[in-house]
């Protein structure tokens, strides 16, 4: 019953075999040949009816580009699927810059001109290293869950955090304190740097009895400051039962450090995986403002 | 500062007192909030991750709340306060007493909060995305259009519009004026026009207009003659589409040939009756030069010397009349021509020298080209004695008094006629009789006479002059005419050549087999042919050769380009 | 007046049910001198007992409702509060708490004894008793423990509870899933499985057994009930035979779940003759519902019409009819539109006999099952060589010749041809696969179209039918799966050697080293192919329905299996005789079969050595089994190595459907960064259709698999989905201009099921595949997961 047909899955890279690749890199090659064919006397210049004609291209593609945007949004479009657009608008976002540079014929200065140049190219920038985020990390997240997805891993310290809950109930006050304080002031993500950096900012309040002096708030980076606590209450002897408890406990909050790293590296490169785009969006519609401005103070000073 | 804080745990079933662990704190200020790092965690919507601060002032206790927040102290919300002892601060559900402050400076704080043993859900307690994290790409697009607009346009946008902005925001250094639209500096020579874009864009989303350029450029010269009805073809052609400013070119004129082809590829369909020849290039479809000649021409019966030109076809036959007698080939002998100082080999630049401007040689000058060899000797006896050139009548008077004063100084070893005694020495100053007088006239009168008949008919004028006799009076010295001398000086008025340009190389490169000609008559000059040999449109071995390479198009003495724009507006209509 | 006070009256109607009710309205309005006699101190006592806020059906739909007491599908209590309604307003004289014990006499003098005393007179009797009022007992000492209990109210009721449910039942069933949220539960049951129960039922409570939620003790029979300990009444202690001897249940509580029988003990005195002397046999009745004693008539559940509807009519004619006006059926009118577009006899009558004569499948059902199954069917007249269905199309319907000819085109095969009174369009009902033929009508021929679902109704309740479709089912799936152009006698004694056989998930076909004796065909469901390899079990090859499992084994000439076959969800095999087999394959002249086999051979053992090269791909396939790809017909694959967790998936599917999103992309299974939300698998036999009491849910021609506005909400499909990809939502309407100019709030929607429709009526197909931005998310058939599986591997 094996057809040798059938779907199987293609990134926006690859999509149709670089089906949609080759339209735009055949316009970029014919604009290049265009700006090398005219007439080595004359200065190569947005005013020229060249420069025009390759301003008027890249402007129209931008605006196809930013299209994506909008397409993204109409879920019930029938203009061909999202991936085959995001192929297309990679590739035509490309060899944007490609036209522009032609258009613009290499003159730069101190002006608005050059600045919607400089969007562009930042822009593309952006889109580059998106793509790279999208083919990256999605295939390091596999590898860092596993089989299991983040609301799992979230279910699992959750249940970690009820267990030494419970485990701590029975404990002295002051131990079972500073398991609560410790849950407390666990964190997982955090701020954007603290998520792209993977940082752990979980703390504890420490004081007597478990150390001597003033008390402070200390790190407790992958519970490790609450792991050495508690093996030294274990170490300081104790009735059997309070020892198992504590064993227990350890067990708990030692499994509870290793799915806290695995969020937090989750965390992580989800972050990374999107920041760019936090970067693509605002810097696009600057662009977008930026080109409208070009395009008018051109004109208006003729 | 210390603080003891008694954190509540848990009410005691048995008897309803709180339960509480205290701990022994040190620190500068008590931090509130609901970061892990702070001192007081509080979890609760009201409260801020860094929430507020307690700490002591000159020995007084004091509460700071830490951004925008405010605290809630004695149920009274305010920024910051003073506390005393017994104070109750709220944040959130959780209450913070001043229990008492002890000596040196130990504060006692007591915390009761209802949460304080109540973990949330991980994913509730902290924020897991970027989004969750505050960042919101929609916001940055906003501030980026925004700010972009503001700058990049509306500022600059009221400066283009309203006057009054404009002055002060181009003067300010720092506030975004409309050089910002600037796409390119302006060209060195147009440095003088300055900063101010309204000197030249007079009217907003319009092309500069020629008025603009005539403000300073007021005597341009027209293509074609300004008030002629050709002006009209010219209507809507504007300085800025040869003259293109603001994109960094070397020159400031649109060299390429393409906007001269555009007319004169195809003139007749513009103008029927014109005379010009077709030419799309200079390398295949560029006509041959039109020679114009200097040669007589009569007018109103008289002759005048005008230029005359020859069309391309009649070429070969061209003469020219310059009643000059001159042969090239006997200058240019390589054996050398023989002069006073023995044989002498010339060449060209021997008489031909470019002129300062190094585009026409300076014309030829008997005394200072011809004289070194062509002496105007007339008497053996004294060589020293020559007549002046170019005028006849002084060249008479110059030999009559020549050859009195032999006849009165005959010491000058010449055997003159004597009648009566011979001369004594020593008496020199005699006084001449009348009849001695007379007869000293008729000789000098004789010799000059024979002289001069001898010059212009035999052997020196005539070597290079054509000289004519009056015929009214056939006798009497002064019936000879030395006909002038009309050399041709501008070949070819429509072009412009620079002899200095080509000065590297020989002028037979051009001007072929010149000292192979006896006759000054023929002509010398280069075919198109001959420029083609170095000269191309886009030919990579040659020299890449535009129209106005060789022509100019603001024509000199066809009327200043701005005058005709009045009837070519209105023939824009 | 005088006869009320003589309690005279012209009719007494037994039992307040609804064709009691119905029975009695009809009188009084005819004003007729009746009473109504109900036992229980409310009307309708059945239906009281219904769980609250039961949605009550009004089965069939399509038989119009012929009552003065109005009754329409909803809630229990809606409908109780109309025929409350109904008794006030028809002024019935009704009484309650009014048991008869003995009834004597004959027509026009008819003479019933109330508990209590009091004697009532009446010319006839209609007995509407239901047989609810009667579940079946044990008949075992200590019944009458107060801890036992034939009903119940409420299962929210109970907490804490040790309580033991007593049958295997669907009421059973429900009862002990209901209840084992709070409660311990046992289930006592007589057999050794739950066939009698609906398939979704059965296999719910076999995973609430799994996994220990509830306890079940199977071929066991109670021997006692038995007060253990005085001080505490609310509890007793139940004595079970069990296969390993007896055991002790303390329990607080014991539900009897067996059933209702007709009160035989009260019927049989007054002279009512049964049609068989077993227990749950019902009194034979002329077509009048006249009971063997004139002028005692029978209706409802107890004649064996279990619907409320029908009751109701049954109570309003057999009224009618005593009143000496014969009328016709209330579905005669339905029955002549329907019938009246083909020559088939002069009237309904004569075209129903010459049906049930005709087609084979209708074969010895009871007239008014037949009407009510021709009521559901449609007559259709195509001219010839009209194309019924298309190759490769999915359908809701099967179809049965009246009259001449159909013939069956499969590309590369001999042309079927389907005579008078045979079924065709079989074999998709049970593969789920789209049908396999093209059916192209003969000359004047004449068609019964009958739904899908009414057609599978009628399987699990007739056995001579489903014996019937059985058969021809053999018949064809030999013939399209395995040798198309055969002629029929070698189909024949093919068929002859068949073996029907299904398989519950996990279960095996066989296992290696069994005798190669049998070789199987799919007819429905798939199977995977594993061998041992260093240890550990490594699927080899899959199988989807109409495909022939194995036929390396089979026809290499080894004499055992060296692959287990296991069957990766409910899977019906047709296995044959191998040796008979053979012996065909070796007369076969035309070589025609043998190169088939010969092909599929090839394909299979091509097969076998690429997945055995690369053991985890085997492991890949084994997990999409596991997931419910094996019966999908268009499943959402996502590659985990591309998805960017944008959630353009989900989005795109909550705006394609109002709001309400039907997939949840974070949730379902993932291995080998494959990943499976939970979305609709389109199953090529839709567990959520198999007890959908609107019958709400259907099939488009590609097999999508869409619930239609007729959704009451029940939420059985939501509790069927073995991959919980349904879910009860209330659909938010959109406001509309006038509403919002006003301010006012739409109205509150009730919930309804909402799934995966592959967005029906969306040019681009489904719109999480069509909006996915990096080609992470994929929809894949069953049939595609092999090539899928090389593929990704190939890349790798």
């Amino acid at each position: 019953m094996a057809m040798d047909s059938g779907p199987i899955h293609q990134s926006f890279v690859t999509h149709g075999g670089y089906r949609y690749a080759v339209a735009p890199l055949l316009m970029a090659a014919a604009c290049a040949a265009g700006y090398l064919a005219q007439p080595s006397n004359q200065q190569p210049n947005g005013g020229t009816w060249l420069g025009l004609t390759l301003g008027t291209i890249a402007a129209a593609m931008i605006l196809i580009l930013m299209g994506y945007g909008i397409r993204r949004r109409t879920f019930r479009a029938s203009v061909g699927s999202a991936t085959r657009w995001l192929s297309i608008h990679v590739y035509l976002g490309l060899c944007t810059v490609v036209i522009a540079s032609l258009h613009c014929g290499f003159q730069f200065g101190r002006n608005i001109h050059t600045l919607t140049y400089a969007l562009l190219c930042l822009v593309v920038a952006s889109g580059c290293w998106g793509v790279y985020a999208y083919l990256r990390y999605p295939a390091l997240l596999v590898r860092v869950r596993g089989n299991v997805g983040r609301k799992q891993l979230l279910r699992k310290l959750n249940d970690l955090d009820g267990q030494a809950l419970a485990l701590a109930g029975s404990l002295g006050s002051g131990l079972r304190e500073l398991v609560i304080d410790a849950i407390r002031r666990t964190r997982i993500g955090g701020g954007p740097w603290t998520q792209l950096r993977a940082r752990d900012d979980s703390t504890l309040l420490l004081g007597a009895p478990f150390q001597s002096g003033f008390a402070r708030v200390v790190g407790n980076a992958g519970q490790q400051r609450l792991i050495e606590i508690l093996a030294r209450q274990r170490a300081g002897g104790g009735t059997a039962d309070a020892k198992d408890t504590l064993d227990k406990l350890l067990t708990v909050t030692g499994d509870k450090a290793v799915v806290q790293r695995q969020l937090q590296r989750d965390i992580q490169l989800q972050g990374l995986m999107q920041f760019w785009l936090y970067l693509h969006l605002p810097l696009s519609f600057g662009l977008l403002a930026a080109l409208a401005i070009h395009v008018l103070t051109v004109f208006f000073y003729r | 500062m210390r603080i003891i804080l008694r954190r509540r745990i848990r009410p005691n079933p048995a008897s309803n007192q709180a339960e509480y662990r205290q701990v022994l704190l040190r620190a500068r200020r008590l931090t509130i909030g609901r970061a892990p790092d702070r001192h007081v965690q509080i979890d609760h919507a009201e409260v801020s991750s860094r929430h507020a601060i307690v700490c002591s002032v000159l020995g007084r206790l004091r509460v700071r709340a830490i951004g925008a927040g405010t605290v809630i102290v004695n149920g009274k919300r305010c920024r910051n306060a003073w506390l005393r002892t017994g104070d109750v601060m709220t944040f959130g559900v959780a209450r913070l007493t001043v229990e008492q402050q002890r000596a040196r400076g130990v504060i006692v704080l007591r915390l009761n909060d209802p949460h304080a043993l109540s973990t949330k859900k991980i994913e509730a307690a902290n924020d897991l995305s970027l989004k969750e994290a505050g960042l919101n790409p929609r916001y940055w697009s906003w501030l980026l259009v925004m700010g972009l607009l503001c700058i990049g346009f509306l500022s600059p946008f009221a400066g283009a519009v309203i006057s009054p902005f404009r002055a002060a925001l181009r003067a300010a250094p720092l506030l975004p004026s409309d050089a910002l639209w600037l796409p390119g500096p302006l060209h060195d020579r147009h440095r003088a026009v300055g900063d101010d874009c309204n000197v030249c864009h007079t009217k907003p989303f319009e092309r500069v207009a020629n008025a603009a350029c005539a403000k300073c450029h007021q005597t341009v010269q027209h293509h074609v003659a300004a008030k002629s009805p050709d002006a009209l073809l010219f209507a809507g052609s504007r300085c800025t589409d040869c003259h293109v400013e603001h994109d960094a070119q070397k020159s400031l004129i649109d060299r390429s040939s393409v906007g001269c082809v555009s007319c004169h590829a195809d003139l007749k369909s513009m103008k029927p009756d014109t005379g010009l020849l077709e030419v799309n290039d200079f390398s295949r479809t560029h006509p041959d030069f039109e020679l114009s000649i200097l040669s007589p021409v009569k007018s109103n019966d008289e002759l005048v010397w005008r230029p005359v030109a020859i069309p391309a076809t009649a070429r070969a036959a061209a003469r020219q009349e310059s009643n000059l007698i001159f042969s090239h080939k006997v200058h240019l002998d390589p054996k050398g021509v023989d002069s006073p100082k023995g044989r002498q080999k010339l060449s060209c630049s021997n008489c031909h020298q470019p002129d300062a401007g190094g585009r026409f040689m300076q014309p030829i000058r008997m005394e200072t080209h011809c004289s070194g060899c062509h002496t105007l000797q007339f008497d053996e006896a004294d060589p020293s004695a020559t007549v002046p050139h170019g005028d006849v009548p002084r060249m008479l008077t110059a030999l009559e008094e020549h050859f009195s004063r032999a006849f009165l100084n005959p010491a000058i070893g010449r055997t003159v006629p004597s009648k009566g005694a011979p001369r004594l020495p020593g008496n020199e100053q005699k006084i001449l009789t009348h009849d001695e007088q007379r007869r000293a006239l008729a000789w000098a009168d004789s010799q000059s006479t024979a002289v001069a008949r001898e010059l212009l008919e035999k052997r020196v004028c005539v070597e290079c002059h054509k000289i004519t006799r009056d015929p009214l009076h056939a006798a009497g010295p002064e019936h000879w005419r030395v006909e002038p001398v009309h050399l041709t000086e501008r070949w070819f008025p429509r072009a412009r050549f620079s002899h200095a340009a080509h000065s590297t190389s020989a002028c037979s490169t051009c001007h072929h087999d010149v000292e192979s000609d006896d006759d000054s008559a023929t002509i010398e000059m280069p075919t198109v042919s001959v420029c083609r040999d170095c000269h191309g449109d886009d030919d990579r071995r040659k020299v890449a050769s535009t129209c106005i390479m060789c022509h100019d198009f603001h024509h000199a003495g066809r009327g200043a380009f701005s005058e005709s724009r009045p009837d070519t507006e209105e023939a824009r209509k | 007046m005088s006869d009320t006070l003589k309690n005279q009256f012209e009719l007494a109607v037994l039992g307040a049910g609804p064709g009691g009710l119905s029975a009695a309205a009809r009188a009084a309005q005819r004003g007729m001198s009746h009473v109504l006699l109900e036992a229980a101190d409310k009307h309708a006592n059945t239906v009281q007992q219904y769980q609250r806020r039961k949605h009550v059906m009004a089965e069939p739909s399509l038989l119009p409702l012929r009552s003065d007491i109005a009754f329409a599908a909803g809630r229990r209590e809606g409908i109780l509060e109309q025929w409350q309604e109904g008794i006030r307003r028809g002024n019935i004289n009704v009484r309650y708490r009014a048991e008869a014990v003995r009834i004597a006499g004959g027509r026009n003098a008819f003479r019933i004894e109330l508990k209590g005393g009091d004697v009532i007179h009446a010319k006839n009797i209609i007995l509407a008793l239901g047989v609810q009022g009667n579940p079946r007992r044990l008949e075992v000492p200590g019944e009458d423990h107060p801890c036992v209990q034939t009903t119940l109210e409420c299962a929210e009721d109970h907490h804490g509870e040790t309580i033991v449910i007593v049958g295997g039942g669907d009421s059973a069933i429900e009862n002990a899933i209901g209840l084992s949220e709070h409660n311990r539960v046992v289930i006592v049951n007589r057999g050794s499985d739950f066939k009698k129960a609906k398939h979704s039922n059965a296999v719910r409570v076999a995973a609430a057994i799994q996994s220990g939620k509830i306890r079940c003790h199977f071929q066991s029979r109670v021997l006692r009930i038995e007060q253990d300990d005085p001080t505490a009444p609310a509890s007793c202690r139940m004595i079970l035979k069990t296969a390993d001897g007896e055991i002790p249940i303390q329990c607080h509580r014991v539900i009897l779940r067996l059933g209702a029988i007709p009160p035989r003990g009260f019927l049989e005195p007054i002279g009512v003759r049964f049609v068989s002397p077993a227990a749950d046999s019902l009194p034979a009745l002329s077509p009048e519902l006249e009971s063997s004693v004139p002028g005692l008539y029978i209706i409802g559940a107890l004649a064996g019409y279990p619907l409320i509807k029908q009751a109701m009519n049954q109570g309003y004619d057999v009224v009618e009819r005593l009143l000496g006006n014969a009328l016709e059926p209330a579905d005669h009118p339905i029955l002549e539109a329907k019938l009246r577009v083909a020559p088939l006899g002069s009237d309904v009558d004569e075209a129903l006999a010459l049906i049930s004569e005709r087609v084979r499948l209708f074969r010895g059902i009871a007239p008014l099952a037949l009407r009510e199954l021709v009521v559901a069917s449609t007559v259709r007249v195509p001219e010839s060589g009209y194309e019924v269905f298309l190759r490769g199309e999915y359908r809701n319907s099967v179809f049965n010749v009246l009259q001449g000819e159909v013939y069956l085109y499969v590309p590369g095969a001999a042309t079927m041809v389907v005579g008078e009174g045979q079924i065709f369009g079989a074999l998709s009902l049970i593969s789920g696969r789209p049908s396999e033929a093209t059916a192209v009508a003969g000359r004047d021929c004449v068609l019964l179209e009958t739904p899908r679902s009414v057609v599978k109704k009628l399987l699990r309740t007739e056995k001579a039918a489903k014996g019937y479709l059985d058969r021809v089912h053999v018949l064809r799936a030999l013939k399209f799966y395995l040798m198309p152009n055969a002629d029929s006698e070698t189909i024949f004694e093919l068929a002859a050697t068949a073996q029907t056989k299904n398989y519950g998930a996990g279960e095996t076909l066989f296992g290696v080293g069994d005798p190669v004796d049998r070789l199987y065909v799919l007819g429905s469901g798939s199977v995977t192919l594993s061998q041992k390899i260093a240890g550990t079990e490594v699927v080899v090859a899959y199988c989807a329905a109409g495909g022939y499992v194995d036929c390396v084994g089979e026809l290499s000439g080894q004499a055992t299996r060296t692959v287990t076959a296991r069957a990766t969800v409910a899977t019906e095999a047709i296995s044959i005789d191998h040796a008979a087999f053979i012996r065909i394959l070796a007369r076969d002249k035309s070589m025609a079969l043998a190169e088939r086999i010969e092909k599929e051979r090839a394909e299979q053992l091509t097969q076998y050595a690429h997945m055995q090269a690369r053991p985890q791909q085997g492991e890949i396939v084994s997990f999409l089994m596991a997931n419910g790809v094996g019966e999908a017909t268009s499943v959402l694959v996502i590659d985990e190595s591309l998805c960017i967790g944008c959630d353009q998936c989900e989005r795109a599917c909550a705006v394609t459907h109002d709001g309400v999103s039907r997939l949840d992309r974070k949730a379902g299974p993932t291995f080998e960064s494959l990943h499976l939300p939970t979305s609709c698998r389109h199953c090529e036999h839709p567990h959520c259709m198999d007890d959908c009491p609107a019958d709400a849910i259907h099939r488009q021609p590609n097999g999508e698999v869409f619930i239609d506005e007729s959704c009451i909400g029940c939420g059985k499909c939501e509790e069927n989905c073995p991959y919980d990809v349904i879910h009860m939502a209330e659909v938010p309407v959109r406001a509309s201009l006038i509403e919002r100019l006003l301010r006012r709030a739409p109205a509150e929607q009730p919930k309804t099921a909402v799934k995966c429709d592959m967005c029906t009526g969306l040019k681009s197909g489904p719109a999480c595949v069509n909006s996915c931005p990096t080609g992470a998310a994929i929809r894949i058939h069953a049939q595609d997961v092999t090539n899928l599986v090389k593929k990704r591997a190939a890349r790798a």
